[in-house]
């Protein structure tokens, strides 16, 4: 059975998404902005494994900008194939989270 | 000159336990992780920070276990195991147990193992093919172009006293570098070993840590 970590997990990486999707942002900045959202979910760290994954399955491409303030940065930007996967998502998920509030909340039919 | 904002002592203590949790994870995960968790530090902890600060950090961002926990499933993940350790002994000295195959299938384990990168295993495979095997073969050259021509002097009507007379590199030169010759394979093997990362079930041997900043665990 799915604990609610896991669960928590394979939505995150939609979550990642979705912050991409508006505007490029960088690494460090998606750490704070989720974790902003949702603290108790995850540490900050965690957004890198996830960030990881969304590039090796085509769903970001990463670019390094020069900035004035330090060393360069890596901006991740959402692909064609990452909109597609967000908008299957939240679709999918809509649906998904009304059926198990339904549910939770012993309404069944 | 100003501190690196990464000279911190927890920093160093969180990083290497970074370095521990990521070790089973293939090498350009492992990487891209670990260039990851830095570049937010760097950022994070820029200007000069306090303790507090510091410790803060550490906690927002995570322990290493958990971030790594986050890692999705990939396809196979390993640290130096068994498979990793027969591959460089292989490539060191395959050669004298089965000669040539010995050595190619050090160099067929070496990669197929996902604990190094490409650079590691191109490195692993040119620096000297062949393995020590390979540099023996190479030693034994100039060492009889050394011998044959002194023993040509004597076997002429020439006298005895005739010096050897070299027509090969002079022995002062030809023996470091043969020295040299054979060190570039076992230097090669040992960072390859230390790269592979931390033997299978590391985890258990960590001492417990005194920088668990969330007091976690």
């Amino acid at each position: 059975m799915a604990t609610p970590t896991q669960l928590r997990r394979g939505v995150l990486e939609f979550c990642v998404l979705a912050l991409v999707a508006k505007e490029d942002r960088y690494g460090f900045d998606i750490a704070k902005a989720l974790s902003a959202v949702a603290p108790i979910a995850i540490s900050e760290g965690t957004v890198y494994p996830l960030l990881s994954r969304l590039r090796k399955d085509g769903a970001v491409e990463t670019t390094w900008v020069e900035s004035e303030s330090g060393p360069p940065r890596k901006y991740y930007a959402i692909t064609a194939k990452g909109r597609r996967a967000l908008a299957d998502f939240t679709e999918e998920w809509a649906s998904f989270r009304d059926a198990v509030d339904t549910l939770l909340q012993g309404e069944t039919p | 000159m100003t501190p690196s904002a990464l000279d911190h002592p927890l920093v160093h203590d969180y990083l290497r336990r970074l370095e521990h949790a990521i070790a089973q994870m293939p090498a350009d995960e492992r990487n891209e992780l670990r260039e990851n968790i830095t570049m937010h530090l760097r950022e994070e902890l820029a200007a000069a920070s306090t303790d507090a600060q510091v410790r803060n950090t550490l906690a927002t961002l995570g322990d290493p276990y958990d971030i790594v926990g986050a890692q999705p499933a990939t396809d196979g993940h390993r640290g130096r195991g068994a498979h990793e350790v027969i591959a460089v002994v292989l490539l060191l000295i395959g050669a004298f147990i089965v000669p040539v195959v010995g050595w190619i299938v050090g160099v067929v384990l070496l990669w197929s193992s996902k604990a190094w990168t490409r650079g590691q295993k191109l490195l692993g495979t040119f620096v000297f093919p062949g393995g020590l095997g390979a540099v023996l073969f190479l030693w034994l050259i100039p060492v009889s172009l050394l011998t044959q021509v002194c023993t040509e002097v004597s076997n002429g009507q020439v006298s005895p006293a005739q010096v050897c007379e070299s027509s090969g590199p002079p022995p002062w030169l030809v023996i470091p570098l043969a020295v040299i010759v054979a060190l570039g394979p076992i230097v090669v093997a040992v960072y390859l070993l230390r790269a592979a990362g931390s033997p299978e079930g590391h985890g258990a041997e960590i001492a417990t840590p005194a920088t668990d900043q969330a007091g976690r665990r």
